[in-house]
């Protein structure tokens, strides 16, 4: 017989072991884990933008993600480091919410609170969403909307009738409101609206409900206006003076309304799909993948139904809706696989990863079901598969979560001279200049100028205004490059590219590489001797912060090794031609040391 | 076909403890991310004094600068960085490196500027940052040739202004706050306005849809002039 304390210290045991212990080790590990691994930097990508519209308002790119820089102004009151920081916060919060909801869903769908939670640990300790969850992304919250969606039209939903359609609608708009991808979600979406509008007394009211609550989630949308008419607007990307402009800017005009981004890489919906597969076999480390297949697989062929087992109608809808976020959404895109492009196209396989894993839960209900855990065990089963998948994913997170982006941005802001106009291309220096500049206040006598965005009539008067300079119009696809360096030159400005994307600048001016950037010296001018380029570069890159250890090829800190060593890759060529084998020796020496490494295992399949 | 129940599958008891449960999280969260700002920031700045011992000013500045990042209310870890980055750029100034004392002040101003949210942590270092700033760009300017009169004038108006272009950061969260209360609003008109069979609890219904309604238009109207 158990003494009082000892009874006492049992039912506490037992409570800690029980359903709900086995809930707050879940979360409570996610929010452990996803707080002390916030990204507080810039990262490549989009990140840099949100990043910048956590430090005040502004638009982001198209369609705006509305819900999501809404909630991001939210964060001005959550005290901790940077914008970044706070964007990475909001995140981690949406990262949370959505492995809430994704267990909400399981348990909707048939699974117990063991199976459920498993699935949760491999999703929420998958490399891609660990990452995701807790940098400044939209995918995540994307996520969480979406699964919500399948929770609540899951057939053991607790809200059924109206509740259950107004409820979808709602979502839908949300959902819809943060990112288009959403749409693809209307199979489960509809099915659920169809079984809530059975479900109610009054049918026709229902669906009223519903388109109500839809359109009440969209206006997130009515931001954007009100947003870039803020006179302290940080960044808005597009023109809202007319109405015209906001229909462009939410259709996606910019990139093509159905295309990915500007660039059209040619691939084929294969090595998309393959792609995605790969990508989820790693990410859920082979075991959610092969649960995966044996759920769906159970789920459409089982004859004996036990009694939690969802319709076999309801399946058939949750896997169309699978097949469109998944295959049929990826092999739509545009952007080959392939390198840092790979890092862009990825964040799109985060919907398919968890809408898959709920049938990940259901696959594990099954093999579950024929064992009778004790709840110790349980508990047991689920802490140890926490600190596995953890540790299995560190060393991705950390290397996605580089502050190679940022530090990029602060060595090339602390070494340009006052009033300098630095052009470049690429998203991850266009929000990086963004952040530093408009969100921290860095260097405001410094111009950044994208050429690529010159296309833009917003963006081109836009800088004509800040620069002061008459800029070239573009002629049919092409901006002059030349032109605007001759603008920029002629007024008495120094130049500076990132890189060289286009050949009109090396043909028509002397250039020479200075630390991360090239120096554009005026029509007429020579190049110092590579010996005074030499010594201007290595003072350049003494004060410069470099990375502890050589970042991976295909990431954004691979694409950011690259510019540091290509000054001494090419003062090594310098060298070499007039004769100096000692000198290009010690450059390529230094070269060497600052390059990217490949990419281990499987991703170097994905990257080559 | 499911019957239709009566009852809400959640009531104000189990919403309540929902909530509670979500602050918790947040606040769990909120404690973890403070532990590894005032960790890194510790970390940083350890590494930032040993190398000004050593002499390594540029290595300094770029660790100093760090920790300063790392902000907490309350640590004062984040405010010894900036006085390491005051130290090293007298230390820049006395041994002749103008440059890396400028790079050093500006390091501290853009720390202070990346930790601003309701309120702006250091701000009284902001104006003597902004005018020793302004001071050695205009002296930089100088020395190229290409100087204007009113150069140092011109970069102070620079540093200053944006400090002043700041967006009121009370308006934006009682605009964030309306956001979060539509949403509330809209759920709650969901949840309380609505019978299961669908059919509206008049009273409750316009409650919930008026107080929407005001919030929504409250929000528009806050964040437009935050």
């Amino acid at each position: 017989m158990l003494s009082e304390g000892q009874g006492g210290r049992h039912e506490t045991l037992a409570w800690l072991v029980g359903p709900k212990g086995l809930m707050l080790l879940l979360f409570g590990c996610i929010a452990v884990v996803y707080g002390a691994t916030l990204s507080t930097e810039v990262l490549g990508g989009d990140a840099g933008e949100f990043a910048t519209l956590a430090g005040g308002p502004g638009v982001a790119h198209p369609p705006g993600y509305p819900l999501y820089t809404m909630l991001l102004r939210l964060m001005d009151f959550v005290p901790i480091a940077s914008p970044a920081a706070r964007a990475s916060f909001l995140t981690a919060v949406m990262g949370m919410g959505a492995a809430v909801a994704l267990f909400r869903a399981a348990i909707a769908w048939g699974a117990e609170p063991l199976a459920a939670g498993v699935a949760v640990v491999i999703w929420a300790f998958a490399p891609l969403t660990w990452s995701l969850s807790t940098s400044p992304e939209v995918f995540v919250l994307n996520a969480a909307l979406c699964v919500c969606m399948v929770a609540v039209a899951g057939p053991l939903s607790p809200h059924r009738g109206t509740l259950r359609a107004g409820l979808l609608g709602l979502l839908a708009g949300l959902a819809l409101s943060n990112h288009h991808s959403a749409v693809l979600m209307a199979p489960i979406g509809f099915y659920g609206l169809v079984v809530g509008i059975r479900e109610s007394v009054a049918p026709l009211r229902a669906l009223g409900v519903a388109l109500g609550a839809a359109l009440a989630g969209l206006l997130p949308y009515a931001l954007l206006a009100s947003q870039a008419a803020s006179p302290e607007a940080l960044w808005v990307w597009g023109d809202f003076t007319a109405l015209e402009g906001l229909a462009h800017h939410i259709l996606r005009a910019d990139f093509g309304t159905l295309q990915l981004g500007i660039r059209a890489d040619k691939v084929d919906a294969w090595t998309q799909v393959g792609a995605l597969t790969i990508a989820l076999m790693e990410q859920t480390y082979w075991i959610g993948f092969i649960a995966f297949l044996g759920g769906t697989v159970w789920l459409l062929s089982a004859r004996n139904r036990f009694a939690q087992m969802p319709p076999r109608r309801a399946v058939v809808f949750l896997v169309v809706t699978l097949v469109c976020v998944g295959p049929l959404f990826v092999s739509r895109l545009n952007l080959s696989p392939v390198g840092v492009a790979a890092r862009v196209v990825e964040r799109f396989y985060l919907l398919p990863l968890t809408i898959g894993s709920v049938f990940v839960a259901l696959g594990f209900e099954g093999w579950f079901r024929r064992l009778e855990l004790r709840n110790d065990v349980q508990f047991s089963i689920l802490g140890a598969l926490i600190t596995l998948c953890a540790a299995m994913s560190f060393q991705q997170v950390r290397e996605h979560h580089r502050p190679d982006v940022s530090r990029y941005v602060e060595n090339v802001l602390v070494s340009v001279p006052a009033r300098a106009v630095i052009m470049g291309t690429e998203d991850h220096r266009l929000f990086g200049f963004l952040y530093h500049q408009a969100a921290l206040g860095e260097r405001a006598d410094v111009q950044y100028l994208d050429p690529t965005m010159m296309h833009y009539d917003w963006y081109r008067h836009r800088m004509a205004e800040r620069t002061g300079l008459t800029l070239p119009e573009p002629e049919g696809e092409t901006v002059s490059t030349v032109a605007i360096a001759d603008a920029v030159l002629s007024a008495g400005r120094p130049l500076f590219v990132t890189n060289i994307f286009s050949s009109g600048i090396p043909k028509n001016f002397a250039t020479y590489p200075a630390g991360l950037l090239y120096r554009v010296l005026p029509r007429g001018s020579s190049p110092p001797h590579p010996l005074e380029v030499e010594r201007l570069n290595a003072e350049l890159f003494d004060h410069y912060w470099l990375p502890e250890y050589p970042a991976v090829v295909g990431s954004w800190a691979g694409l950011v090794a690259q510019d540091y060593v290509r000054p001494w890759e090419q003062l090594a060529s310098a060298f070499s031609a007039i004769g100096m084998g000692d000198r290009a020796e010690g450059c390529r020496h230094r070269a060497d040391a600052l390059r990217p490494t490949p990419a281990p295992t499987f991703r170097r399949r994905l990257t080559r | 076909m499911v019957e239709p129940r009566d009852e809400r599958p959640w009531g104000p008891g189990k919403i309540a403890r929902g909530l509670g449960l979500v602050a918790l999280l947040l606040v769990g969260l909120f404690a973890v991310a403070a532990g590894r700002a005032a960790v890194s920031c510790r970390r940083e700045l350890h590494a930032a004094e040993g190398f000004f011992a050593a002499g390594d000013l540029a290595s300094a500045v770029l660790s100093a600068r760090h920790a300063a990042e790392w902000y907490v209310p309350l640590d004062s870890c984040s405010e010894a960085g900036l006085s390491l980055l005051d130290e090293v750029a007298a230390k820049a100034d006395a041994t002749g490196q103008g440059d890396l004392a400028l790079v050093a002040l500006r390091s501290a101003r853009t720390s202070i500027m990346l930790t601003r949210g309701l309120y702006t942590p250091h701000a009284e270092r902001l104006p003597r940052l902004h005018a020793e700033i302004a001071a050695r760009m205009a002296a930089e300017r100088r020395l190229s040739g290409k100087a204007k009169p009113d150069d140092q004038a011109r970069y102070l108006a620079q540093l200053d202004g944006y400090e002043a272009r700041r967006p009121n950061p009370w308006l934006a969260l009682a605009g964030s706050l309306g956001f979060v209360g539509w949403l509330g609003a809209v759920a709650g008109f969901a949840w309380f306005g609505l019978r299961a069979d669908g059919s509206f609890v008049w009273q409750r219904a316009w409650g919930w849809a008026g107080t929407a309604l005001v919030l929504f238009c409250l929000w528009l109207t806050l964040v437009r002039f935050a």
